[in-house]
C-alpha cells in the first residue's frame, strides 16, 4: 500500500479542505515524508485521519481511556462558524495497492447541540482504478472488506511507532508484556482456532458441571476445587488488567500535571531537571529489575562455591588414580576374575601351586574395579574438571554482578535525594497552585509504586495458581479414567478436555512460531541499527515465555540489564518494526510506517542508522517530528541520504486551528534548530 | 554413576509450600537447582538430616550432569572414594536428599528466618510476598558468602 494524497476537511485542528501530497517510493528514489510541528498541532491527528478513512476508526491504541465523547473529529472553528448549522467532516485518500488505484472518502457530519457536539455518519465511498484504467465503484456495504484485504485492521497500529509505545517497551513491565502479547496475538490471525478452543471448553466445562452432580465423591470435589481455581485466576486476570489500566492512568495523568507546571515559568528550570532526573531513575530502576532478574542464572554458580573443595578433592583424588595406572586399570579385572577362577595362568601354569603368584594376583584383583565403574569414574573426572575450571570465573561473576546491583541502588538512592531536593526546591516556591499541583503528583508516583507492588503479588498468586491448575487437572483425568470405565458421561468429558488440550498445543506450536519469527526479524533490525559497539556485543532479541523481552550477548548470555537506555530504544524500535514487516507478510514493510518523535534518547549513531535504514526497510517512512527530536544535524542527515522527498510543516493559525504548509527540502535546514550535543 | 533420569527427588513435605515460594518468586527456575543449593549449603555446614515425610518434589531428569557430579563427589569423599557407593543412583540421591534437607533447615535458621510468614514458621514455612522484593539478589548474597574458607 502506498499513499500518494489525502485531504483534510474541518477534520481536528484542520479548518477548511487542505491537501497533503506524500512521497511515493517511484519519485526519485525518495520515500520520505517529514512533517514537522510542535506537540498538539496534529501530527498525530493526520495518522488518525487516515485511520479514520480507512477504518472508520477514531480510537488509536495510544488514546487508552479517553471517552469516545472527547475524540470528537470535528473542527471546532468550523462549528461556531456554521451558527447551528451541520458541519460537514471528511477525509479523503489516494492510494495504490497491487497495481490498482484507490480513491477513499469518509464524512461525517458535526452539529452543535447545547454544551453537546453530536456526529453522525454522513458517506463513504470508495473507487478503484485498474492498471487498464478501468474504474468501479465499491458498494458501501463491501467497502471495510475491501480495505480489510489490504490492511487487516487488527494490524493497523503497528504503523505507527510514537514515543509512549516506545518506552512503554522498553520497561520490563506488566504493560510491556501485554503489548507484546496483544501484537502477537493479533498476528496470529486463528480466530477459527480461537474459537474452536472456546467452544470446546465450554463443552467441557458444561460435562464437567454434569459429572460434578454424580454420586462420585473424589471427583466432585476434585472439579469443585478446579471450579474455584478457574475463577480465582479469572479474577486475578481481570484485576491485574485493571491494575495495569490504572499505572496507565496514572502516568498519563502525571504527564498532564507536568504539562500543567510548565505554565509557572520561574520553576520551570526545576522541572525540567526532575523529569530528567526521573528518567534517569526509571532507567536505572529497569536495569535494577533486570539484573535482579538475571541473579537467578547465579544460585547454581555460587551454591557450586560451597563445595569447591570437594570437588577438588574428589577430582585430585581421581587424578592421582589415573597417574597410578588405577584407572583406567592396566591389567584387565575380567582377565584377573578368570584366571583365578581357572587356576590358570596366561602361560598355562596352574597358579595354586605358586603361592607368591597367587598373592600377587588377589592383590591385583584389589586394585582393579570393574570397566564400567572405570568409565563413569573417567566421566566424574571430566564433569568435576569442567566444574573446577569454571571456579574462578563464577566467583568472579557473582562478584560482579553483586557489585554492580549494588552500583544500581546506590545510584538510585543518590538520583532519589536529588529528586527529593527538587521536589522541595518546587515545593518552598511562593505559588501555592504550583506547590499544589506538585502534591498531587506526589501522591500519584506513590500509587504507582503501590500498584505495581500489588500486581507483582497478583502476578505471583496467578503462576500459583496456574501450577495448581495443571495438578489438578492430572488428578482429574485419573479420576475421570477410573470411574470412566462405566461411565460414558466421564468418557465423553476427557474427550472434550483432551481435544481441547490438543487445540491449545497446536495454538502454542503457532505462537511459538510467530515468537521466533518475530525474534528473528527484530533481531536483524535491531543489529542494523545498533551502533558498532553494540553491534559487536549485542547479539539476538528473544520474546520470552512470558512475553517479556531479552537481549542476549555474543555469549548467548541474557545481557537486558546491561544495554543503555538508547540500546534499549532501538530493541523496542527494532521489535515493532518486526511486528510491521511480520503484519506485511514480506521482508519489506508494504504499509506506509508513520514514526512520531522517535529519536529519544538515541546517540548521534544511532540516530543516523535510524534515518539511513528505516527508508531501506519500509516502502514509505513518514516522520512526524517536533524541534526538539529533529533538529538541523537530523535534517542534514537526511538530506544526505537522498530519500528525503517531501517536507510539511504544520502551523499554527490565529485562530487556533493548524495550517499544513508544504515547503522546499534545503529550507527546513533554515528553520531548524542546531543542536551539538547528544546524550 | 549413570545419571538416572526416572528417580523422583523427594524433600519434607513441609518444605512444599517453600519450594514454590522460592521458584515463583524468580530466585531459581527449577526445583533442581534449589535442591542443589541446599545440597551444597547442608554438605558444607552440617551433616545430614534424614527426611521425616518424604513427598517427591521433580523427576531426576531435570538434575544437570555438573550436579550429578558435585553429588557424586559428595558420597565418595565422605565414603572414603569407595565407588560401589555410587553405582546406584537412587541410593546416591537418598543420601543426597538427607544432606538437602540438613541444608534448607540452615537456610531457614540462618537466612529465610526474616522472610517468612511469622504463622507459618513453625509448622509449614512460607515467604511472606511482602518482604521478597530482592529475594533473588539475597540469596545470592548469601550463598556467595558461605563459599568464603572458613577460618
Amino acid at each position: 500500500m502506498i499513499l500518494h494524497k489525502m485531504m483534510v476537511e474541518n477534520f481536528r485542528q484542520f479548518n477548511g479542505k487542505q491537501e497533503l501530497e506524500f512521497v511515493t517510493p517511484s519519485q526519485d528514489n525518495a520515500n520520505v515524508t517529514v512533517i514537522f510541528g510542535e506537540n498538539g498541532r496534529g501530527k498525530t491527528g493526520l495518522f488518525r485521519a487516515i485511520m479514520f478513512c480507512l477504518f472508520g476508526e477514531r480510537r488509536l491504541s495510544q488514546d487508552g481511556d479517553v471517552q469516545r465523547e472527547e475524540l470528537q473529529l470535528v473542527n471546532v472553528s468550523a462549528l461556531e462558524a456554521s451558527a447551528g448549522k451541520p458541519v460537514r467532516t471528511a477525509v479523503e485518500l489516494e492510494f495504490s495497492h497491487r497495481g490498482q488505484t484507490y480513491r477513499l472518502r469518509r464524512a461525517i457530519l458535526g452539529m452543535q447541540d447545547g454544551n453537546r457536539i453530536i456526529e453522525e455518519e454522513d458517506e463513504k465511498r470508495l473507487f478503484v482504478t485498474t492498471s487498464t484504467g478501468n474504474t468501479r465503484t465499491v458498494s458501501a456495504t463491501e467497502i471495510d472488506a475491501e480495505i480489510d484485504n489490504i490492511l487487516d485492521r487488527r494490524v493497523k497500529d503497528y504503523f505507527l511507532f510514537d514515543g509512549e509505545k516506545i518506552e512503554r517497551l522498553t520497561r520490563a513491565s506488566i504493560e510491556q508484556r501485554r503489548e507484546i502479547s496483544a501484537g502477537i496475538r493479533n498476528l496470529l490471525n486463528v480466530d477459527a482456532l480461537e474459537t474452536a478452543i472456546r467452544a470446546v471448553g465450554r463443552v467441557a466445562k458444561t460435562l464437567e458441571k454434569e459429572l460434578s452432580n454424580s454420586s462420585h465423591e473424589e471427583l466432585s470435589r476434585l472439579l469443585k476445587r478446579l471450579g474455584d481455581n478457574e475463577e480465582e485466576q479469572s479474577r486475578l486476570r481481570k484485576r491485574l488488567d485493571d491494575l495495569a489500566d490504572e499505572m496507565r492512568r496514572a502516568r498519563k495523568e502525571i504527564e498532564d500535571t507536568d504539562q500543567k507546571l510548565t505554565s509557572f515559568n520561574e520553576i520551570r528550570h526545576l522541572l525540567d531537571r526532575r523529569k530528567s532526573l526521573e528518567k534517569d531513575l526509571n532507567d536505572l530502576e529497569q536495569q535494577a529489575i533486570n539484573a535482579l532478574n538475571e541473579m537467578r542464572n547465579l544460585v547454581c554458580k555460587a551454591a557450586s562455591l560451597m563445595v569447591a573443595p570437594t570437588v577438588i578433592n574428589v577430582f585430585e583424588h581421581i587424578e592421582r588414580q589415573k597417574q597410578k595406572g588405577e584407572i583406567p586399570s592396566e591389567i584387565r579385572r575380567d582377565l584377573i576374575e578368570r584366571i583365578l577362577e581357572d587356576d590358570v595362568c596366561i602361560c598355562g601354569r596352574g597358579i595354586l601351586k605358586d603361592p607368591e603368584a597367587h598373592s600377587h594376583i588377589l592383590d591385583w584383583q584389589k586394585r582393579t574395579s570393574d570397566v564400567t565403574t572405570q568409565d563413569s569414574a573417567l566421566n566424574l573426572w571430566r564433569y568435576l574438571s569442567e566444574v573446577r575450571n569454571h571456579f574462578g570465573d563464577d566467583a568472579d561473576l557473582v562478584e560482579k554482578r553483586l557489585q554492580q546491583y549494588g552500583n544500581f541502588r546506590s545510584a538510585i538512592a543518590n538520583i532519589n535525594r536529588s529528586i527529593e531536593n527538587v521536589s522541595n526546591q518546587i515545593g518552598t516556591s511562593e505559588r501555592q497552585d504550583a506547590t499544589k499541583l506538585d502534591d498531587h503528583r506526589k501522591k500519584l508516583q506513590e500509587n504507582i509504586i503501590a500498584l505495581e507492588a500489588d500486581a507483582r503479588n497478583k502476578q505471583t498468586q496467578l503462576e500459583q495458581l496456574q501450577q495448581e491448575n495443571i495438578r489438578l487437572r492430572a488428578l482429574l483425568k485419573e479420576e475421570k479414567l477410573k470411574v470412566g470405565r462405566n461411565d460414558e458421561l466421564s468418557r465423553r468429558s476427557i474427550l472434550a478436555r483432551d481435544t481441547q488440550d490438543a487445540l491449545n498445543d497446536v495454538y502454542s506450536q503457532f505462537t511459538r512460531e510467530i515468537k521466533n519469527m518475530i525474534g528473528d526479524s527484530a533481531t536483524r533490525l535491531f543489529r542494523e541499527l545498533l551502533d558498532k559497539e553494540g553491534r559487536e556485543n549485542l547479539r539476538t532479541i528473544i520474546v520470552n515465555d512470558d512475553y517479556s523481552l531479552q537481549v542476549l550477548d555474543r555469549y548467548k548470555k541474557p545481557f537486558l540489564a546491561n544495554i543503555s537506555a538508547g540500546q534499549r530504544q532501538i530493541m523496542s524500535i527494532s521489535f515493532i518494526a518486526a511486528l510491521a514487516r511480520t503484519a506485511s507478510r514480506g521482508d519489506r514493510i508494504e504499509i506506509p510506517l508513520f514514526m512520531d518523535t522517535p529519536f529519544g534518547r538515541l546517540s548521534y549513531e544511532h540516530r543516523q542508522n535510524l534515518i539511513n535504514m528505516v527508508p531501506t526497510f519500509a516502502s514509505q517512512w513518514i516522520l512526524l517530528a517536533t524541534d526538539t527530536e529533529f533538529r538541523r544535524q537530523e535534517a542534514q542527515l537526511l538530506k544526505n541520504s537522498g530519500k528525503w522527498g517531501k517536507f510539511f510543516v504544520l502551523r499554527s493559525t490565529t485562530d487556533g486551528n493548524t495550517k499544513i504548509v508544504e515547503q522546499d527540502i534545503s529550507s527546513a535546514l533554515a528553520i531548524l534548530r542546531d543542536e551539538e550535543v547528544y546524550q | 554413576m549413570k545419571m538416572d533420569g526416572k528417580i523422583r527427588v523427594a524433600t519434607d513435605a513441609k518444605y512444599k509450600e517453600l519450594y514454590n515460594n522460592i521458584k515463583n518468586n524468580g530466585v531459581v527456575e527449577d526445583f533442581h537447582e534449589l535442591f542443589y543449593l541446599c545440597v551444597c549449603l547442608g554438605y558444607r555446614k552440617g551433616k545430614p538430616s534424614p527426611v521425616k515425610r518424604r513427598d517427591d518434589r521433580f523427576w531426576s531428569s531435570t538434575i544437570t550432569p555438573r550436579e550429578w557430579a558435585c553429588y557424586y563427589a559428595m558420597v565418595l569423599e565422605q565414603n572414603d572414594f569407595d565407588y560401589k557407593k555410587v553405582s546406584n543412583d537412587k541410593e546416591v540421591l537418598a543420601i543426597i536428599e538427607d544432606y538437602a534437607n540438613a541444608g534448607m533447615k540452615i537456610l531457614i535458621e540462618d537466612f529465610l528466618h526474616d522472610y517468612l510468614l511469622s504463622s507459618s514458621r513453625d509448622t509449614d514455612p512460607q515467604l511472606d510476598p511482602a518482604s521478597c522484593k530482592e529475594l533473588a539478589k539475597q540469596f545470592v548474597h548469601y550463598i556467595f558468602e558461605q563459599s568464603e574458607p572458613e577460618s
